[in-house]
């Protein structure tokens, strides 16, 4: 397989993986304080679940960096392994997939407000997302996957250090949206039409939107896009909405009805297609099926 | 416009103090920090500035961001801003002038390190004139119960952002309760459900801290 940009001018869709988070804690490891210590401790379990993913068809692997900038992992005093856990978190999955498969290098928000809302100083979050983007370039990814973004000037900035850094890395970022009455926007008030031009102005490859919805919230969101957007579109829904029965955290949506939810979205022309949290490799497994049809 | 408007207004809209820079439409006007000090110079009691002018201010943001129309970045300026207005008003509370309504423990649950709506919540509680314990982030259940009976207090309020972390609530709510008769302990955070509440034994759910705030006033 070839470079991930070659790929991309590929008429067909793509199949992403699915969750990361949700999954590992499903396995029965412990990821309720920080999931990328697991990277350091049980590496082992990020090839188990770049196997699970990779063995159902996925073309597209993520990287358990989610809280992997230095500023996210100093909440847990693990910021100077910054660079082995982003490298660890690449070669694990590579080992799996070798170079049938491509890699995207998750980097989702650093948990600190920039200023004026926040204190942090934007110049101290661009070296700290370079350091994680450095980190994940060296190790190999095919692209960074800006994802779950709530700021919108949060991801600008990351856009431009990725663009800085490693112009020749595809860029993706995904925004978790919600829908209100009054239209859609980021949980930092960034209408979907404002953010999606800004991630235009500031040459990411692909915009679209993870996490926040299950199917039907997500189709809605999609078919938004769409209308408004020259870029491809990633999506990557979560399972519904997350519930506890018995002391645990599931979420309802089954692969079957993710499955239907895909082929919706492969009609509408998304590119990219893969699940957010609570979506496993069954559901993965089904939205292949209806991706050889495409 | 009279100052306690204006105070409200800055709340209401995160002006923190003059050289703050948002909202740009307030640029180089007084902000919450030195109205609230000229408003106790001019005479004004503490309990008047905190129930006139913050408590209007933070209910007029919290109602916007129910309605969809404020997002977090307000509510933190918001936030920002009453913190601003509070270190004036402190001191009143502290020397014993104004009477507390009761306290309140207030923490993020074990596991979970975020603290912003909790922060937020604590601010409001302040401001409705609750003396607030905050214990901050990924707090053991033996830590509420310890500041529960230090303080003679008798109710606690959790706060969970994330799906796993979340589960971590019913020990805590269960350790409380027994350790501490006839507490009552709420819960709060974005993955939380009144189903939730009722699963876990919990006695009460807001999607919100003005929610909250109104139904402790209420008991």
């Amino acid at each position: 397989m070839g470079k991930l940009i070659e790929r991309l001018s590929d008429s067909r869709p793509i199949l992403a993986d699915g969750a990361m988070g949700t999954f590992l804690s499903q396995l029965g490891h412990d990821i309720s304080t920080c999931p990328e210590a697991l990277n350091l401790s049980e590496p082992q379990a990020l090839s188990e679940v770049a196997k699970a993913y990779f063995s159902v068809g996925a073309e597209i692997l993520q990287t358990n960096t989610f809280g992997g900038s230095p500023i996210r992992l100093a909440e847990n005093n693990l910021e100077a392994h910054t660079e082995e856990i982003n490298h660890i978190a690449v070669e694990s999955v590579r080992g799996v997939i070798g170079d049938d498969a491509f890699i995207t290098g998750s980097c989702g928000p650093c948990g600190k407000h920039l200023i004026p809302f926040g204190d942090l100083d934007p110049e101290v979050f661009k070296e700290s997302c370079a350091r994680q983007m450095r980190a994940l370039g060296k190790g190999g990814v095919d692209a960074f996957s800006i994802e779950t973004v709530m700021d919108v000037e949060e991801a600008v900035l990351g856009l431009q250090v990725a663009r800085e850094i490693a112009p020749d890395i595809v860029r993706i970022v995904s925004a978790a949206f919600i829908k209100n009455e009054n239209g859609i926007f980021t949980s930092f008030g960034n209408p979907l039409r404002e953010t999606v031009q800004r991630f235009y102005d500031e040459k990411a490859d692909f915009v679209g939107a993870n996490c926040s919805s299950g199917i039907p919230g997500m189709i809605e969101i999609a078919r938004e896009l769409r209308s408004i957007c020259t870029l491809p579109i990633i999506i990557r829904p979560n399972a519904g909405k997350p519930e506890v029965e018995n002391g645990k955290t599931i979420w309802r949506e089954t692969p079957e009805e993710f499955a239907v939810g895909v082929r919706e979205l492969l009609e509408m022309g998304v590119k990219i297609i893969g699940g957010c949290c609570g979506t496993t490799p069954e559901h993965i497994a089904k939205a292949k099926a209806v991706f050889s049809e495409y | 416009m009279n100052l306690t408007k204006q105070l409200a207004l800055c709340i209401e809209r995160g002006k923190v103090d003059k050289n703050f820079p948002f909202p740009p439409e307030m640029k180089d006007l007084d902000g919450a920090s030195e109205i609230t000090a000229l408003l106790l110079q001019t005479g004004e009691s503490a309990n008047n500035i905190l129930k006139n002018a913050l408590m209007v201010g933070m209910n007029a943001v919290g109602e916007k961001f129910a309605n969809g129309q404020a997002f977090i970045p307000e509510l933190l300026v918001a936030a920002k801003a009453m913190n601003a207005a509070m270190v004036h008003i402190k001191p009143y509370f502290e020397s014993g002038t104004v009477q507390h309504k009761g306290s309140v423990v207030i923490g993020t649950i074990q596991g979970d390190l975020h603290d912003i709506g909790k922060n937020i919540v604590g601010m409001v509680l302040k401001g409705a004139g609750w003396n607030v314990i905050d214990l901050g982030s990924n707090v053991s259940a033996d830590k509420f119960i310890t500041a529960m009976k230090e303080n003679d207090c008798k109710i606690a309020a959790l706060s969970a952002l994330l799906t796993t972390t979340m589960l971590n609530m019913q020990t805590v709510v269960e350790e409380i309760k027994t350790a501490v008769p006839g507490s009552m302990v709420f819960i709060g955070g974005a993955p939380l459900t009144s189903e939730f509440n009722d699963k876990i034994g919990a006695d009460g759910y807001f999607p919100d801290p003005h929610s909250f705030s109104k139904h402790l006033s209420a008991i």
